[in-house]
């Protein structure tokens, strides 16, 4: 008997190998099976577990595989990585929030504008793929859904500017550039800086943050969906074994 | 015919037989060779169903077999059906 016809009729259910294995060891010994005996034994024992399977190790099982087969779709995913900078915003005394507002609008449409955004691209390399595949306009575009200027949820008065890509560190570099192009602006038309309290002044908070995990795929979140999702077929599964009379033909 | 479960019952209807003898005699009697899984997939069926037991033997690793009674008239049914659809489907093709 080869190493492969002991190792499929080892897949046979316990209670099965306790009641027939003797037996069925002396048979194997007696009809030496060929390739297409091996398959046929394996297809019996996998006939033999589905027969016999507990409802509950059903969904137990289809649970396990949903996770599993969660968490390798998340590695042939590319990863995002999404690094944030934080940047204060000093008003004058005496502005109104549609100022500050105005003032804000006027800082990111300078740091989003398109001739800046494509001297990013060709800096960092960014987009590599995508720029032979689509027009520059079509890259920033991307780019441009990429990055995030909001409100920072952590601190008063202040933006997060955060730029998501595959590559963490270019996450970082590129979260740098644009969080010091808003600090840039506070430099006058003559060169001189404006950091009097007459002047809007934009400060640098918290530097850009190198990220450690991606945003996405979420690894937990795409295996708990899995989980769930492997619960539900596996109890399907159970149902439909269970119609069936155990050890039907 | 390529039941197994009906096919090993046949083979043990004239007596008492081990898995191999069985697969032998079926392949000699109805030119079907049964797969080791696919006969001791019938045979654990046909024994939870109680239509053939165990019967002890000298040799305890080649397990003979014997068909019950219940398994008799089993075998005996499907037999005479599957009779009857030989019998008309020859007929039919007489007339045809």
């Amino acid at each position: 008997m080869d190493r492969l016809t002991k190792f499929a009729a080892k897949l046979y259910p316990r209670w099965w190998r306790e009641r027939y294995g003797d037996e069925f060891a002396a048979l194997l010994e007696d009809a030496r099976p060929g390739s297409a005996g091996t398959l046929d034994i394996l297809r019996g024992a996998v006939a033999m577990q589905l027969a016999t399977i507990s409802t509950m190790r059903t969904i137990v099982i289809g649970a396990i595989t949903g996770m599993l087969v969660g968490l390798a779709t998340t590695f042939l995913m590319t990863p995002q990585y999404s690094s944030s900078g934080i940047v204060s915003v000093r008003a004058p005394a005496g502005s109104s929030q549609a100022d500050v507002l105005r003032t804000i609008k006027t800082r990111a449409t300078y740091v989003l504008d398109r001739k800046r955004l494509e001297n990013l691209v060709f800096k960092f390399d960014l987009y590599r793929d995508e720029r032979q595949k689509m027009p520059t306009k079509d890259v920033l575009e991307k780019m441009r859904q990429n990055i995030r200027i909001i409100a920072a949820p952590s601190a008063a008065k202040a933006l997060e500017v955060s730029f998501d890509y595959p590559d963490r560190l270019t996450a970082t570099k590129v979260t740098t550039y644009l969080v010091f192009s808003f600090l840039e602006q506070n430099r006058r038309r003559d060169g001189s800086f404006a950091v009097g309290p007459e002047d809007f002044v934009f400060e640098l908070l918290a530097p850009a943050t190198l990220p450690t995990n991606p945003v996405f795929p979420n690894r937990r979140q795409v295996a708990l969906a899995g989980l769930g999702t492997g619960l539900a077929l596996g109890g399907v599964a159970a149902l439909i074994l269970r119609r069936r009379t155990p050890l039907a033909a | 015919m390529s039941d197994p479960t009906l096919l090993v019952l046949a083979s043990l209807a004239d007596g008492d037989k081990h898995g191999y003898a069985m697969m032998e005699d079926i392949d000699s009697f109805a030119q079907v060779r049964l797969g080791p899984g696919t006969l001791y997939g019938a045979i654990t069926r046909l024994e939870q169903r109680g239509w053939i037991k165990p019967v002890a033997s000298s040799n305890d690793r080649r397990q003979p077999y014997r068909i019950t009674g219940a398994g008799r008239e089993h075998l005996t049914e499907q037999l005479s059906q599957l009779n009857r659809v030989v019998k008309t489907g020859l007929n039919r093709l007489k007339e045809a």
